[in-house]
Formats: structure tokens, sequence, C-alpha cells
């Protein structure tokens, strides 16, 4: 297992010619991308605030990768790209689209997404049954739920504003995002049934 | 889409709690590494996730979200050694989703070494800063005052004595020990007493109030009430975490637990409020904005305000203030802003 003939192949610049263990190329990386890139839009999109967000982030941290000088020495290929594009959406979060952000927080701008007005009606229709299933659930739950939605705060953060573990409140906020999808779930099958919103 | 609605139960809760895993700020990459494991393990793992992130989103949008009232979490809630002035904590929450998401930004963005050695006054010296404006001096006797937007002090310090005489805005005092010449900050009718201490004095619109963050002040007002009384005002103490405050020609008697922060957070851009009258956040937040608020209807004068403003985004913060109160905001006026109650 000295030569990787497979991989050198692979590389355009290097046809044929036997690497040294662990080298990485501009092929691994492009492949990497395919590989991994639902994941990786979808690791973002959990921490930023859009779709589009999560895109530009993945963006930049591919264009990153690409741009290093010694790509070949990076030996963990993936868990850098990972790490890379976390770095770039905590910058984010920190930094200049957190003001956007603000800007574009719910409370603010409650249809500031680009929805169409289908998706719009059918939205009104699912805040309702969201903001149903929220009243439904007792104080505690719903405070750090709200907590950790609304206002940003860690579970950790929750935890010692409630006096609870943060285990209690992982409960909770887990509970709690389950009601909503369950109410969510249950609005659509009637939907289905009936053949559209009444 | 229909198959994704019949995911079973237990594989959302899989989703549900690996989705909050990796949110959380301090997750690694051992936490995101498993999380791509699982993830990319089965494509039924991935559409149980992006349910939970598409149920999140919804959530997010639900305009006002329905925060539990102060009295349903008491029924079990934390000591109450810990809690929030008096126990208004759903205020404090309401407060708290203004201003979401804009916490991490300030930690970047102000976060800045303040620049202590810009100033040291002599001991008659008026200090002042125009709208908008902060400034930290150094006193006479190694001191260190920080004054946030459109506040003044003048110190009459004499061998004796350390005065200091304050406007209407907010002063932050970091006082050098000296027990043989006590440190007086007068605020109006209010005289706070510090030996080696620090601490901050906000006064406005005829309201004190004085949080302590070290040590120990003793605050003393001249109140109406006490002129005309016989009987002799023990002056109140405040300690390190703790406000007392004077309103309305009365002063608190005693003091009471309030978060009070390391030093002053307007440094940082931040203006704090807890349990605040509406007319005194509208006073301080007019320190810094060119285009003034007023309080258009003395019943919303003494609304109590918990949160955190940032001095360049009163906007957002106008916007917010109507999710909280019962109150709309009337722009017409290019001039000033006016605060009204919302029309039934």
């Amino acid at each position: 297992m000295n030569q990787r003939p497979d991989a050198a192949a692979d590389d355009p610049d290097q046809p044929g010619r036997p690497r040294p263990e662990g080298r990485q190329t501009s092929a691994d990386l492009g492949r990497l991308f395919q590989e991994h890139n639902a994941s990786l839009i979808q690791l973002l999109r959990a921490k930023l605030h859009s779709d589009q967000e999560a895109r530009d982030v993945a963006q930049e941290a591919y264009v990153r990768l690409l741009q290093l000088d010694r790509l070949g020495t990076v030996s963990y290929l993936r868990s850098y790209l990972f790490r890379t594009a976390l770095n770039i959406a905590t910058d984010r979060l920190r930094s200049a689209s957190t003001r956007n952000a603000v800007h574009r927080d719910p409370i603010f701008d409650p249809r500031v997404d680009e929805l169409s007005p289908d998706r719009t009606a059918f939205a009104e229709d699912e805040l309702r049954v969201v903001a149903t299933a929220l009243e439904s659930l007792p104080p505690k739950p719903r405070y750090a739920f709200l907590l950790h939605r609304f206002a940003d705060l860690d579970l950790d953060e929750v935890a010692e504003r409630l006096g609870v573990t943060e285990r209690m409140v992982r409960n909770y906020v887990m509970k709690a995002l389950l009601c909503c999808r369950a109410a969510l779930s249950d609005a659509r099958k009637k939907e289905d049934e009936t053949g559209g919103p009444s | 889409v229909n198959e994704a609605r019949e995911i079973p139960a237990e594989l959302l809760e899989q989703a549900a709690d690996w989705f909050l895993r990796v949110r959380a700020a301090r997750a690694d990459s051992e936490v995101h590494g498993a999380w791509l494991n699982w993830i990319e393990a089965d494509p039924a793992h991935r559409a149980a996730f992006a349910e939970i992130q598409q149920t999140w989103d919804i959530v997010g949008h639900v305009e006002s979200p329905p925060w539990p009232r102060a009295e349903e979490l008491a029924i079990h809630s934390r000591p109450a050694s810990q809690r929030v002035g008096s126990g208004r904590l759903a205020w404090f929450a309401l407060a708290a989703s203004v201003v979401a998401g804009a916490a991490a930004l300030l930690l970047t963005r102000f976060d800045v070494a303040p620049n202590w050695l810009a100033n040291i006054a002599r001991p008659h010296d008026r200090i002042a800063t125009g709208r908008g404006e902060q400034q930290s001096a150094i006193l006479p006797d190694g001191s260190r005052i920080e004054l946030g937007g459109l506040t003044g002090v003048q110190l009459k310090f004499t061998p004796e004595l350390r005065l200091v005489v304050a406007d209407e805005g907010e002063v932050f005092y970091k006082v050098e020990r000296d027990p043989t010449r006590p440190f007086i900050v007068q605020a109006g009718p209010v005289q706070v007493t510090a030996v080696g201490t620090a601490f901050s004095v906000r006064r406005e619109s005829g309201a004190v109030s004085v949080v302590v963050t070290e040590g120990v002040v003793e605050v003393n007002a001249a109140s109406a009430a006490y002129v005309s009384s016989m009987d002799v005002v023990k002056p109140v103490r405040v300690n390190a975490g703790e406000r007392v405050r004077f309103d309305r020609g009365q002063l608190e008697p005693t003091a009471r637990p309030v978060h009070a922060e390391p030093s002053a957070a307007w440094r940082r851009g931040q203006l704090r409020f807890q349990e605040e009258p509406l007319r005194v956040v509208v006073a301080s937040l007019n320190r810094y904005t060119t285009r003034q608020i007023v309080v258009g209807d003395p019943a919303l004068e003494d609304l109590r305000f918990t949160g955190t403003v940032f001095d360049d985004s009163v906007e957002d913060w106008l916007k917010g203030v109507q999710v909280v109160f019962p109150v709309a905001v009337n722009e017409s006026d290019p001039d000033r802003v006016i605060i009204v109650p919302r029309p039934e």
C-alpha cells in the first residue's frame, strides 16, 4: 500500500504519477464536496438563519480550501472542510450578517423570506397551528423553548436562567419542538384529507 | 413530501436531539463528526433532520409567541435570590426577545478596550459628553469615571471631600479607596457616598437609580417626605449586585438585587434597563439619538421595561417596544418619534 494508483489517476496535474500517502489534491477536494455537500449545508442551516446563508458559507469554505497553497499537507480534509465552514458561520453570526439577521428577525419582520403568495397563505395556517401547540405546553418547557428559539440563548444559558439542569432544558426544548412538529403533521394530514385549506 | 410525514417518532426524537446538539455554540468537531456519520448513514435520518429544521423555521415565524406569564412560572420557579427584580420574568423574556440575535454582534463590535488615559481631570473640572458620545476620565485622586451620552459632571474636590455633582445622564464610578476623604456623588436630590467601590448612577427625568457592582455605598435622598418628616432617615446601604431607586420624590427604603454588570455596559454601545419606567428609558435613549423620542401619553410613562438596547439601533427598539407593550409608534413627524397607546 505504498502507492495509490487510483487516487493518482484522479489527479489531472500529475497523471499516472504515484504520490506519497495522504497527499490530497483538488480532485480529492471535489469528490469530498460532492459527497458531503448536502450534509454540510444541512449543518450550516441548523446554525444560520436561512438556506441562502448556509449555501454562501459552504461556498466560501470550498473556495478557502481550494486556495490553500499546501492543500496536500491537510491530513483530514473532511473535518478541515467542516471546521472551516463552521468557523465562517460563527464569524458571520458574530459580525455583519448578525446585524442583517437581527433585521430579519421574525419578531420584527414576520415574513421577510422570499415566500410566494401561495406559500404565505399556507404559512399563515401553519403559524396558527404552531402557536396553538406552543400554548398547550406547560409554562416552563414553553419558556425554555421560547428563550432558546427567540432570545438566542444557548441551552446552558436557558438552564441557568430557569435554575434547572441543562439536560432538563434539552428535554423541554426537544419536547416543544416535537410537539410543534406533531401539530404541523396532523394539520397537513387533515388538509390532505379535505383536499386543501378550509 | 408525503413520505416525510410518516417518520417514526423515535427517529424524529433522534433528529431533534441531534439538531439541538449541533446547534450548541460549544459543539466541537467530535460532535459534528458523529452527526455526520449519523445523517449519512440513512436517507431517513436526513429526512427526519430536515423535518425538524423545517419545524424550527416555521416556529420562528410565529409573530407573538405565547410567553408564559411571570405568575405561571413562579409556581415552580428558581430560588427567589436569583430572581430578577420583583420576579417579572416574562417581561424580561419579552424584552430579551426584542434584542434577539444582537448579543453576539455586540461582543465583537463594541468590546474595545476603553481609552483610560484620555483625560486626567483637575479638581474643579467639568466633564461632559455630547449626544451619542461616551467618555472616560481619571479623577485627580485616581478614581475613574465613565460618562454615557449627553451627560455631565462637575468636580468639586477638596482636601477633605471628593464631591461630584452630576447632571442628568448616566455615569459609572470606580472609586479609589481613601477612608479619610469620602467620595460623594450628588445626583439631584440623591446623595451617594462611597468609600472604595464601583457603582453607576443614572439620573433621568427626576428618577435616580444607583447600581453597585463592587463594595458598598450609602444612598441618601433629600426627598419632600424626608424634609417634612421629623424622623431621622437612615441612609440606604447598597451592596454589590444591588440597586436602589429614587423616583417621584421617594427613595426606596431598601436596596434590591439587580443583575449588575462588572462595568458600565454603555461603554460597549449597550444600554441596559431593568424594570425602568418607560420615561426613564426614553430619556436615556434620547441621549444617543438625534431624532428624539417622546412618550405621548402620561399613562405610558410608568410601564416597566427590562432589556438591552443598542445605542446604534434604537429603531429596532422602537419596533420591539410595540411587541412588548400595548403601544404604537407615530413617526409622522420627521423630527421626533411619539410613543402612543395602541389603538384598540
